[in-house]
């Protein structure tokens, strides 16, 4: 993860430079919500938080390059009477979505849609680490209520391959604020 | 560039990048529908006291994961074994001396004594230790803390059928009792 920050950072700030010498319109903007893991028994759900950056390549289309840091929730078994709590173990994810964005702005908002890959880093007590592609599809809704300040809610279905096989399946409910630069 | 040339170029570009979209989107299903049609589900395996085997400085019982219902249902589709944890309750009766414990598992369930066992058989979990007089409750928590080898009591699991060793000083009074084995299977929805 140390490594990837810097990464992460240099992405960033060369997305902000073609976008600065393009013209086109970029964002950078933080958020927050909750982890839902979808048909798993062994964790409940947890908070995550994130910061990415946008570049609109076309009217309709942007790319979003993204870090993402989810917890789930510890779960509770009831084993031989007594009740045992399971630590369940953190994902660091860091991706690249591609945004399909409703062309213009509508009412001073716009929807779209979002598919993008991710590397994520598992970790849980007591297993090894594992770094494993994921992938993700969504939907989200930004409203512009100034030039400069987006306010966004987003639902992202996160799936995760596994080491041995299968994957995790996460639906990630969240919502934040975006800065923009340029303009359209 | 006339105003004309410049829309066509612009429409060219759109329609591309719309196909090249759908080949990404259309790629990406292909590959990910392994892991986006699976998921995980625990199976909680109790051991009865009675089937708990008992011999000189060691205990022995089975696991066979095969007549649960969580395992019945996917055993087609198990993809891996995710978690896997043990717990149990051990009782040291004597009053003078500390009970030190192993765990070890293998596929063969007729290891008669210790040294079959410390041969054959792979440690898990080293280092369990109970103070005169007192209990020792192993929880979910604690169990992390000492589990060893977790790669190869994957793969024992994964078959679905495996026993399991304890090995203790023979010369302690003891009680080993309430054992609970925990596995997180991953596999198709």
């Amino acid at each position: 993860m140390k490594k990837s920050i810097p990464v992460f950072g240099a992405i960033l700030f060369l997305l902000m430079m073609v976008s600065t010498a393009s013209a086109a319109k970029f964002s950078i903007g933080g958020f927050a919500g909750v982890n839902i893991p979808l048909f798993q028994e062994d964790v409940k759900s947890g908070l995550l938080f994130g910061a990415k950056g946008r570049i609109a390549v076309l009217p309709f289309l942007g790319v979003e390059p993204n870090f993402v840091y989810s917890k789930y929730g510890d779960k509770d078994f009831d084993i031989g009477g007594l009740s045992m709590s399971r630590e369940s173990g953190t994902i660091t994810s860091f991706g690249l979505d591609l945004l399909l964005m409703t062309p213009g702005e509508f009412s001073r908002g716009r929807f779209y849609a979002l598919l993008g890959v991710n590397s994520n880093s598992l970790k849980r007590e007591g297993l090894a680490d594992q770094t494993q592609l994921g992938l993700s599809f969504g939907t989200g809704f930004e409203f512009l209520p100034t030039d400069i300040l987006g306010i966004e809610v987003r639902a992202r279905l996160h799936g995760i391959s596994l080491e041995g096989g299968g994957g995790r399946n996460n639906l990630e409910l969240s919502g934040g604020l975006n800065y923009h630069f340029g303009k359209e | 560039m006339n105003r004309k040339k410049k829309k066509e170029i612009g429409d060219l570009i759109k329609k591309k990048s719309l196909w090249g979209l759908w080949g990404c989107i259309l790629l990406i299903l292909l590959v990910s529908s392994c892991f986006l049609t699976s998921g995980t589900w625990v199976i909680i395996y109790e051991v009865e006291n009675e089937d708990i085997q008992a011999g000189a400085g060691f205990y022995k019982f089975n696991v066979d994961l095969t007549e649960e219902e969580v395992w019945k249902d996917h055993k087609d589709d198990i993809d891996d074994i995710v978690d896997v944890s043990f717990t149990f309750k051990l009782v040291n009766h004597n009053d003078e001396d500390t009970l030190t414990g192993r765990v070890y598992v293998s596929s063969s369930s007729t290891l008669d004594d210790t040294t079959e066992v410390k041969d054959s058989a792979t440690i898990i979990l080293d280092g369990i230790s109970v103070l005169p007089g007192g209990t020792l409750q192993m929880t979910l928590a604690h169990y992390y803390d000492i589990l060893q080898n977790f790669d190869i009591l994957k793969d024992l699991v994964k078959s679905g059928k495996f026993t399991a060793y304890g090995i203790v000083p023979n010369t302690v009074d003891m009680e080993f009792s309430d054992v609970v084995v925990v596995v997180t299977v991953s596999a198709g929805l």
